[in-house]
């Protein structure tokens, strides 16, 4: 049997574009046509990995840059994008090997990426993170589970990603660039987060257990 | 600048894939289809102060995203006289079922139809690129695009009327 929705009709669906009913329509023809949710299956990959090679937050500044900025903003831009060539320049000849940026534990590797003007930049060990930067994770899980990202803070660790949510985000095996980004306060002088991962659902105070993989992320911040 | 109350990350988040998917299957090139979708979101935030409360942001941005990708083609399009616009005294109630579109036959049609959607706004365009490329029917181009079935049988009769007349003025092999 072939296809029997259109892109533009599963492209809507996705996008929760549709009337209910239509919806509701679209659903049961997903649900007994295997080519069909093969599609929106494909489409939702794609999604996620069109999503990690344009950043919403580099789409974000180049759309204001497009739309231009007055000369006297742009100088503010100017000076740190000067200041951050010359540090760049002092870190390529005068500083020693960095520090893998990848943490992996077991077969579960976290990246962390924070969003700039012109995209995002994967965070090494000895990165130095700023109040207000927007961090967002990478997971590399080696099958299909369950991930929280949660921040050390005194005895308990708060959840993180997904936002808002009771429960842990699923992923595909592989890596998956989880939703939403965290923005960091200026409260404390550094962080942690916790990346949890079972192959199994899980609660809060399932994550110390040892079902539950732990890597962890230190990052100090100025 | 944004406009104040558009959450340009959430609303691209949302969007943003499907946009540069139409994009891409139209004007077939990555980095064009890249800038179309940045054009089609600034485009999007420039009128999103007069949209209509019950504006669906997928439908007007689909639109934009479609008629800014035939404006691209139009540059280098060739008319190849793959489409044809539907006959005279068609209801606007009773358009057939779309002409199979073979896929190998799609860049040329695209091309076609950025040739005849030249001065269309972006809602006919999307209908006439839908019904002529990617062979939806007029029912699930009303479905996708949260319009009624007249409002498209009414788009495409209407576009066809003019389209007719640009088309008897092309030859094949034209450019625009």
């Amino acid at each position: 049997m072939s296809r029997q929705l259109k892109d533009v009709t599963l492209e809507a669906y996705l996008a929760n574009a549709l009337a209910p009913d239509v919806r509701a329509q679209v659903e049961q023809t997903v649900a007994s046509s295997p080519e069909d949710a093969a599609r929106v299956e494909a489409l939702r990959a794609e999604t996620q990995a069109f999503l990690f090679k344009h950043p919403p937050a580099a789409f974000a500044a180049r759309l204001q840059a497009k739309q231009g900025v007055p000369w006297f903003r742009r100088l503010w831009l100017i000076v740190p994008a000067l200041a951050a060539s010359a540090a760049a320049f002092l870190v390529l000849f005068a500083s020693p090997p960095p520090a893998p940026e990848v943490i992996t534990k077991g077969a579960v590797a976290v990246t962390v990426h924070r969003q700039t003007a012109k995209g995002s930049e994967v965070l090494e060990a000895s990165a130095i993170v700023h109040a207000g930067d927007a961090l967002r994770f990478a997971v590399t899980t080696p099958s299909a589970g369950y991930v929280w990202v949660l921040l050390r803070a005194g005895p308990k660790d708060l959840p993180l990603l997904p936002e808002n949510a009771t429960s842990p985000v699923q992923v595909e095996g592989g890596q998956t660039l989880l939703d939403g980004a965290v923005t960091l306060d200026g409260e404390s002088t550094f962080e942690i987060f916790v990346v949890a991962w079972s192959p199994t659902p899980f609660t809060l105070d399932d994550v110390a257990s040892p079902r539950v993989t732990r890597v962890e992320r230190r990052f100090e911040k100025r | 600048m944004a406009k104040p109350g558009v959450d340009v990350e959430a609303l691209y988040r949302q969007y943003g894939p499907a946009i540069f998917r139409r994009a891409a299957a139209l004007v077939r090139d990555e980095t064009e289809a890249m800038d179309v979708t940045q054009d089609t979101f600034m485009a999007f935030l420039k009128m999103a102060d007069r949209l209509r409360g019950d504006a669906q942001p997928f439908t007007v941005l689909y639109q934009i995203a479609t008629n800014q990708s035939f404006e691209r083609l139009r540059r280098t399009a060739r008319w190849s006289k793959r489409v044809t616009p539907l006959p005279e005294n068609i209801d606007e109630d009773a358009v057939p079922p779309p002409p199979a579109v073979d896929a190998s036959k799609r860049i040329d049609a695209a091309h076609d139809l950025a040739l005849l959607t030249k001065g269309e706004d972006a809602e006919a365009t999307s209908a006439a690129a839908l019904y002529f490329v990617d062979g939806c029917t007029t029912e699930e181009i009303a479905q996708s695009l949260g319009l009624s079935r007249k409002t498209v049988g009414k788009l495409l009769v209407q576009f066809s009327e003019r389209a007719r007349k640009r088309a008897a003025r092309l030859a094949p092999g034209a450019y625009e």
